[in-house]
């Protein structure tokens, strides 16, 4: 599997709006329904999932759509 | 009638200050950022007729205004800061230490008053009595909030010195409102409110004799608007804008009133070690509920002379009625009792895929 689908699997399985068609352009806002303890929570399912270096707060904080966090595991790799 | 800018207008107490000086009929400047709408409390928004909003930002002189606007004010509220726990420290330096420094100049160059929004736990890490002539007392910080905090009243004060009129207003933590409960941003203490009753942190290093001060944001935004209006009496001086504390025990009583909750454990900090906890709740401990475990061992009580001497407005109910209002409305609009799974059980269930 690609890293982004993986990506897109632990962004899919931690998103509180379950169901939803994903796509790199999705909102982890507005289509997902992340709020900001939870896209915490989806940091430490990434670090955890694909061993990552301790993702920097105000790196993570940055993150909008799902493209944006396949870039963030792949720097973080 | 006077015309009043106020910073960080749609923040939570930002945009009830504004919504309160509007409805006084004050001419209001509302200075915003990235946000162009001020959204109340209750969720309602503003509307743009009734206040005036001018792009700007704390961080750069004069805030960005042009001196037409700039030239307008007669009054300054600062109510902008950032009040997230775990940024990083350039950030607090830059919106709360420059960003007040900017706040005074600019009011000092225009030789208007300002109101100058701090928060009570530049007290630092003590237990005891903090008074509201107390600033800087040699105190420890919990964190490069509390920090940065004190550093920006300091710089108030110096602007005092040097001729500014100003005063200032300290809140303890700013939660929901005083009748309702309700609260627009669930933050700072809410998600760590959430992060134990949902059983992601079961313990926190902390005495239950220790005190948390919660108080209503529309009691912090009808003090704030008593100072701006009443300046003449307030000048030169601070007040806590506090509820009534809270011991861990009374916490956990009321916590325990509740079936969906799970009542988080308070250890003696000496016999706590996160690295004993399982990996799942040891990263939930260490990226969030840390933040915040100074204020579950802090046995400090925030006197009110001065503030009880000068507002009109009655002290807000507090104590245990007061919490269960705010987890009340925190179980009405689901943001409590409805708990997603943990980043742990969502990827043993990928495991199970694959």
């Amino acid at each position: 599997m690609s890293a982004q689908a993986e990506v897109a699997k632990v962004v899919a399985a931690m998103a509180p709006n379950q169901g939803v068609a994903i796509t790199a352009d999705s909102s982890l806002t507005a289509d997902l329904g992340y709020d900001s303890l939870r896209l915490m929570e989806l940091t430490m399912a990434l670090e955890k999932h694909f061993e990552l270096q301790p993702v920097d707060f105000e790196r993570a904080a940055t993150v909008t759509t799902v493209a944006d966090v396949t870039r963030l595991v792949e720097e973080a790799a | 009638m006077s015309t009043i800018l106020v910073t960080g207008a749609t923040g939570l107490v930002g945009s009830e200050v504004v919504a309160r000086l509007v409805k006084a009929g004050h001419d209001v400047l509302a200075l915003v950022h990235r946000q162009q709408v001020l959204l109340r409390n209750n969720g309602t928004a503003l509307r743009s007729g009734d206040v005036t909003l001018v792009p700007g930002d704390v961080t750069k002189p004069r805030l960005g205004l042009p001196s037409r606007i700039a030239s307008t004010v007669d009054k300054v509220v600062h109510c902008a800061a950032i009040t997230d726990f775990g940024r990083a420290r350039e950030v607090y330096q830059s919106i709360n230490v420059d960003g007040t420094a900017n706040v005074a100049e600019l009011a000092a160059g225009l030789g208007v008053p300002l109101v100058h929004v701090g928060t009570a736990y530049v007290c630092g890490e003590r237990d005891g009595v903090a008074l509201e002539s107390d600033l800087d007392v040699g105190q420890r910080f919990a964190n490069a909030y509390e920090e940065s905090k004190l550093q920006a009243e300091t710089l108030v004060h110096k602007a005092r010195a040097n001729g500014l009129a100003a005063a200032v207003v300290r809140p303890s933590i700013v939660v929901g409102a005083e009748r309702t409960g309700v609260v627009r941003d669930f933050k700072n203490l809410y998600v760590v409110l959430k992060l134990t009753t949902e059983g992601k942190v079961r313990s926190i290093p902390g005495h239950y004799d220790a005190n948390l001060d919660l108080v209503p944001v529309d009691y912090v935004a009808d003090l704030i608007v008593e100072v701006a209006e009443r300046f003449a009496e307030a000048e030169g001086k601070t007040f806590h804008a506090v509820g009534k504390a809270l011991t861990l025990r009374d916490f956990s009583d009321v916590l325990a009133e509740y079936p969906s909750f799970t009542v988080p454990r308070f250890v003696p900090p000496s016999s706590f070690d996160a690295q004993r906890l399982p990996v799942g709740e040891r990263m939930y401990y260490e990226r969030v509920a840390s933040l915040y475990e100074s204020y579950f061992q802090r046995r400090v009580h925030f006197d009110t002379s001065t503030a009880d001497a000068f507002r009109r407005r009655k002290a807000p109910v507090g104590g245990q009625v007061y919490l269960r209002r705010l987890l009340d409305h925190c179980l009405k609009v689901g943001y409590l009792g409805a708990p997603l799974p943990s980043f742990t059980e969502v990827l043993s269930t990928l495991d199970g895929d694959a």
